[in-house]
């Protein structure tokens, strides 16, 4: 799997670290640093962005370890899952749920991250 | 500790029929596997993960040696290396039923192929290879070593598993191990006799895998325990649960003591284990087997005794990037109708480099998001003893025929469905079309550890 160029470039202008990783067919992104909204504890993990669908969700982001947080993403489903020789942990948030059909910011890497860490705002 | 080599059975038969092939001057014929590592705090593992034959007029003519190749064939390996972040091993074919031994010639003029390799590209592992029959003599020298380490244990991962295990390292750890074999020779007590029928190196064979096991509950139980049995003496036993009293109606050694004393499953699997043989060797871990990778890589084949789909998953994905064999077994009761029900069971064995549980059809992702609303929680679902009996004496079939060969007749994926009420255990309808199927989504190229590519 290959990621256009611009959609890395627009992911890159928030999170400059970025490297791809494959496990099976599947191609993930790997955030290192990803800075977590206020109130998060703690407030800097490494995150995996999985953007196909996987558990019956389009898009998840994984983190590294397991937060606190005083968003509505209190629900978690994936607590030291492997994924590309990793741990991670992922609360359940489906952030194409609550969207307008026409609203396709969030199909775009950048707008998956930032809507999956609104589970955490 | 010596690296330890793996080759898939598909590479190995790729590589030894291209290196019987006849050449128009050469005597012998050269290839390259090309490999990527695993890591362990101790050990490393190193993968053959694709073969390259040396193009035929890349050989250059010189009656005194068998076959000497030109600085093409080289700069092709050097290429690959660099660009696919590979190492590169040099092979050729003696045969022979044992360890094959490099000539004099092999041991003059391979190094320096190793060296330019190196030269090359200092952060892969590169090396040369003979093979044999069963086996395969190697040097190999890993990035941050000075020296080659030769003779590695060297594991062929298909049908069959062969597991070559070295002995000691040295002249004086040959001899310890010889005079050991002897000594057992003269003790053996006829323990193995009657199932003598797997094979003349069977006991040796069994006795020296590493088996792993997630989950000890009412599957993983039947298993330990049949491994025991039969000889098994190494394990890997991962469940963080402690037995209750519903687990007793299945769970195999369990017993009301255990319940009141809260015992931990890998606890009651280790005293069956050690019932048999009491110097066996155990890891047993009370944490999730994502908590342990390093001791599961470290396994010749892998038993997924667990719950839920995603973990199915998961395991398999690991065992592919390790390239170890590993078994699912599981079984759920559906009420098809009010107050009429159906067992539906599964034992599949998922072989690197064959048809994973993707390909048969058993993972997808309707089952994996269905699973998910649920929060992976398979809850206090029905189960019973002897359906748990059948498919794991089935998987336990397979692990002995896999490295034993004495049927001399899986070679193909394995996918067996049960059904309760017929008390039937069959091939799966999909094998048919999955015979010559390349696995898609676990290629080899993605075996050893992962590899971040900077975007």
């Amino acid at each position: 799997m290959t990621f256009d160029q611009d959609q890395i470039d627009e992911l890159k202008s928030c999170y400059p670290n970025l490297g791809a990783v494959e496990d099976g067919e599947k191609s993930f992104i790997l955030i290192s640093p990803l800075p977590l909204p206020a109130g998060c504890v703690p407030q800097v993990v490494d995150g995996l962005l999985c953007p196909f669908l996987r558990d019956g969700y389009p898009s998840r982001l994984f983190l590294s370890a397991k937060i606190t947080h005083k968003g509505q993403g209190q629900n978690w489903n994936a607590d030291g899952v492997m994924i590309v020789g990793r741990k991670w942990w992922a609360v359940s948030w489906n952030p194409l749920k609550n969207k307008q059909p026409n609203q396709d910011d969030n199909q775009r890497l950048l707008g998956m991250v930032t809507a999956h860490l609104q589970a955490f705002q | 500790m010596k690296p330890i080599i793996k080759i898939p059975r598909d590479l190995y038969e790729q590589a030894r029929v291209d290196l019987l092939r006849q050449h128009e001057f050469a005597w012998e014929r050269v290839g390259f596997f090309s490999t990527r590592c695993s890591k362990t705090q101790t050990q490393t593992i190193v993968h053959c993960v694709a073969y390259d034959p040396v193009q035929d007029d890349h050989y250059i003519e010189d009656s005194s040696v068998g076959v000497r190749i030109g600085p093409k064939a080289i700069t092709e390996a050097m290429g690959r290396s660099l660009n696919n972040s590979v190492g590169q091993i040099h092979v050729h074919w003696h045969g022979g039923k044992g360890l094959p031994h490099p000539s004099t010639t092999d041991s003059k003029e391979l190094p320096p192929v190793q060296q330019s390799l190196r030269n090359a590209n200092a952060k892969e592992g590169h090396g040369w290879m003979i093979l044999g029959n069963h086996d395969a003599w190697v040097s190999v020298c890993l990035p941050e070593e000075q020296v080659p380490v030769l003779e590695s244990p060297v594991t062929i991962v298909g049908f069959p598993t062969i597991v070559n295990h070295r002995d000691a390292s040295g002249h004086w750890g040959k001899l310890a191990s010889g005079l050991k074999k002897i000594f057992k020779r003269k003790k053996s007590d006829g323990r193995y006799h009657r199932q003598s029928f797997l094979g003349a190196e069977s006991e040796s064979i069994i006795g020296k895998a590493t088996v792993g096991i997630i989950g000890l509950g009412g599957g993983g139980s039947h298993i330990v325990q049949q491994l025991a049995h039969l000889g098994f003496k190494n394990f890997v036993l991962c469940d963080h649960d402690c037995i209750s009293k519903s687990n007793l109606n299945r769970l195999v050694g369990g017993t009301l003591a255990d319940v009141k004393a809260k015992r931990l499953k890998v606890a009651i699997a280790e005293r069956g284990i050690k019932k048999l043989h009491k110097n066996a060797n155990i890891q047993s871990y009370t944490s999730r087997w994502e908590d342990v990778p390093e001791s599961l890589m470290l396994c010749d084949l892998i038993f997924g005794c667990v719950d839920t789909f995603a973990t199915r998953r998961d395991l398999e994905a690991f065992c592919r990037r390790h390239l170890i064999p590993y078994i699912d077994v599981g079984m759920d009761v559906h009420e098809l109708t009010v107050g009429q029900y159906e067992i539906y069971g599964q034992v599949i064995l998922s072989m690197p480099g064959k048809p994973c549980m993707h390909c048969m059809g058993f993972l997808h992702e309707d089952v994996l998001s269905k699973e998910a609303e649920k929060y992976g929680d398979a809850g206090s679902n029905p189960q019973v003893v002897w359906p748990n009996g059948i498919l794991c004496s089935a998987a336990v079939g397979i692990a002995v025929d896999m490295l034993t060969d004495w049927s001399k007749k899986t070679r193909g994926p394995v996918y067996l469905g049960f059904k309760g009420g017929e008390l039937s255990l069959q091939p799966d309808k999909r094998l048919q079309h999955l015979q010559t199927h390349q696995c898609s989504h676990y290629p080899l190229s993605q075996v050893g550890d992962v590899i971040i590519k900077p975007l």
